[in-house]
């Protein structure tokens, strides 16, 4: 049978993509406030997972190069200094993948996100299992959840990639920048002038991407800088599911927070 | 004991997982439904015009759409107030030279006023005025004959209602080009590149054409009535310029048409008789053909004291009859100049009127289109 720690973390994981997923059928009528309100929570479970990324790479690192009763053990092990630099970074973040995530509107790339975050927890405690006897207990944890992220961020990538391929895009050969540009920024509407500006600035990204993609790279891929070219397209995506598999982290750590508090109440 | 109630905890935990399994499934698998049904709502609160100009377009906000409608109409204002200036200016100087033309002329009224053949005239047009048997503004029309040749006249006001026609007009395209210009260069900021499938999206109305605007402004005409106003003017009509002068000349009494009219033929047709015997009385020793010499000699003796009488009152009275006929002219002038650009800016006030009509049907037109304001789309 299923853990209930399995299905709590499930459930969590749920619970940000409905949320994500709401922001994304709304966000284009809330209010400066209330987006405000949405960023700086999604900016908090950012800035979660990503210190826990950050901390326990530093921790790999004092333990193979610093004894532990070294004063430096405990100077380096990350302070306010790491967590405003990932506070800076999760900001960076945070506002890249809900502007991305807000102008995603398809259903076939939000049914793999939900699936991602669903599997991603059994997937991480199927490895820890399996790689028990093997890896060192400090870090075993961050293997399989690296591991588990690893794996499925190159599937919902292979994913991303393959339906993107398979897209209407509008032909842009015979059309100017500017008119791509503007066929894209045109389309954006937003009741918060300040998120109107970041969907635009999205769009005019994804107009220009488009734009060079066919006007310099209509051909199938037949070279190596061409393919080179194609892999950089797929960088932002690449990036948008970084981004988003940081925030599951983070979302994970809130639910663990909840259950070690549960369990020490018991 | 302890085994059964650890026994019975393990169901109820495994039941527990076992329920919480199911919702999160269902939860799952609606979130999943849902995920490709819905599409995300969309904000069209913000309404945006599109303003077409030289096969550029510009994207404007309502209040842009207020402040082009604002620009337009204050433009046109400064064209109306232009093309005034320029009425009058153009006016002024064709009359300028079409008066001093009839000034020239003076003279030769005054001569005519002045000859045996002009007294005679006077004469006997008066007395024929007396007995029903001709008008009595001789006079008058005989200096509208000098002063104002029909032909010379007409084509005189007709060459002003052309060249002031045409002067609005070029006055009137160049401040239609100007505003052109104007907006065009306000507007850059606003300038959208054209869409790729010919039409922009997010429009709350149909795009203002500014070139369909300007041409329908352009198309405007000055109302005919203007011109027809221009040939019946009291001042300007042919046949009517002279005896309104003659009229200002005796309004100034400075010759009464009437007084002279009737002096000439009591008084001066008395002396005149007066002279003829006297005349006459010459022959009276000449025997049979003293009938004959006293008829030539009375018509010699009245023709030459009529002669004498109109020098006298030449050397008397020519300069005063020039002066009041020139002072006559500067108050034709006015009056013609007055009436004339009353005419000309009734149109002009007119034209603007039917111009701004253009514009505020254009700008309500999308006012009206726009979509109403919404908080967010429908599901």
């Amino acid at each position: 049978m299923v853990s209930f720690k399995v299905l709590r973390q499930s459930s969590f994981l749920l619970l940000l993509t409905a949320a994500l997923w709401l922001l994304f059928l709304y966000g284009a009528v809330l209010s400066s406030t209330a987006l405000g309100v949405v960023f700086i929570a999604a900016w908090a479970v950012m800035t979660r997972g990503l210190l826990i990324r950050v901390r326990t790479r530093r921790r790999a690192w004092l333990a193979l190069y610093l004894r532990q009763e070294s004063i430096y053990s405990r100077l380096l092990r990350g302070g306010l200094l790491m967590s405003l630099v990932c506070a800076a970074i999760a900001a960076m973040l945070t506002l890249f993948l809900l502007v991305t995530l807000m102008r995603r509107d398809d259903g076939a790339l939000w049914q793999a996100l939900l699936l991602s975050t669903l599997l991603l927890f059994p997937v991480q405690q199927w490895l820890s299992t399996r790689f028990a006897r093997h890896i060192n207990p400090q870090f075993l944890a961050e293997f399989a959840w690296r591991t588990a992220a690893l794996g499925l961020g190159l599937c919902l990538l292979g994913f991303l990639g393959w339906h993107g391929f398979h897209q209407q895009y509008p032909n842009l050969t015979e059309a100017s920048l500017p008119q791509a540009v503007w066929y894209f920024v045109d389309n954006e509407s937003a009741r918060s002038p300040q998120l109107l500006v970041l969907l635009q600035l999205s769009a005019a990204l994804d107009g220009f991407s488009q734009w060079l993609a066919q006007q310099l790279l209509p051909a199938p891929v037949s070279s190596f800088t061409q393919a080179g070219a194609w892999v950089l397209l797929f960088v932002r995506e690449s990036l948008f599911v970084w981004s988003f598999l940081i925030m599951c982290r983070g979302m994970l750590a809130l639910s663990d927070t909840g259950l070690n508090e549960m369990e020490k109440a018991q | 004991m302890t085994e059964h109630s650890s026994e019975h905890s393990g169901l109820n935990s495994r039941f527990l997982e076992a329920i919480y399994l199911l919702l999160l499934a269902i939860c799952g698998g609606l979130l999943f439904w849902q995920l490709g049904e819905q599409t995300a709502r969309v904000w069209s609160e913000s309404e945006s015009f599109e303003v077409r100009l030289d096969s550029e377009r510009y994207r404007l906000d309502r209040t842009q759409l207020s402040w082009l409608e604002a620009l337009s109409s204050r433009h046109f204002d400064g064209t109306q107030a232009q093309a005034k200036a320029a009425v009058r200016q153009q006016i002024s100087a064709q009359l300028d030279a079409s008066f001093r033309a009839v000034e020239q002329r003076i003279p030769v009224f005054a001569d005519w006023y002045y000859s045996l053949n002009g007294e005679y005239s006077r004469l006997s047009m008066s007395v024929l005025s007396r007995l029903d048997l001709a008008e009595s503004d001789y006079l008058s029309r005989r200096a509208a004959q000098i002063l104002f040749p029909d032909q010379v006249w007409a084509a005189t006001l007709q060459q002003l209602d052309t060249n002031t026609m045409d002067r609005l007009e070029t006055q009137w395209r160049l401040g239609t080009d100007n505003w052109l210009s104007n907006v065009q260069a306000q507007l850059g900021a606003a300038r959208i590149p054209t869409p790729l499938n010919g039409q922009s999206a997010n429009l709350s109305a149909a795009p203002i054409t500014l070139d369909v605007l300007a041409a329908q402004i352009n198309a405007l005409v000055l109302p005919e009535s203007m011109s027809v106003r221009l040939t019946a003017s009291s001042f300007g009509a042919v046949g009517l310029a002279g005896p309104a002068l003659w009229r200002a000349v005796a309004a100034r009494n400075s010759i009464n048409a009437a007084r002279l009219a009737a002096a000439e033929v009591a008084v001066v047709g008395a002396s005149r008789g007066g002279s003829a015997v006297a005349g006459a009385a010459v022959c009276l020793p000449g025997g049979p053909i003293a009938i004959a010499c006293a008829a030539v000699a009375g018509a010699a003796t009245w023709v030459a004291t009529d002669w004498l009488l109109l020098q006298v009152d030449e050397a008397m009275n020519r300069e005063t009859l020039v002066a009041s006929l020139s002072e006559g002219l500067v108050s034709l002038r006015s009056g013609l100049e007055r009436e004339l650009i009353e005419a000309y800016e009734q149109g002009i006030d007119n034209w603007r009127s039917n111009a701004q009509g253009v514009i505020d049907r254009s700008f309500s037109l999308v006012e009206v289109d726009a979509k109403p304001l919404r908080a967010a789309s429908e599901i």
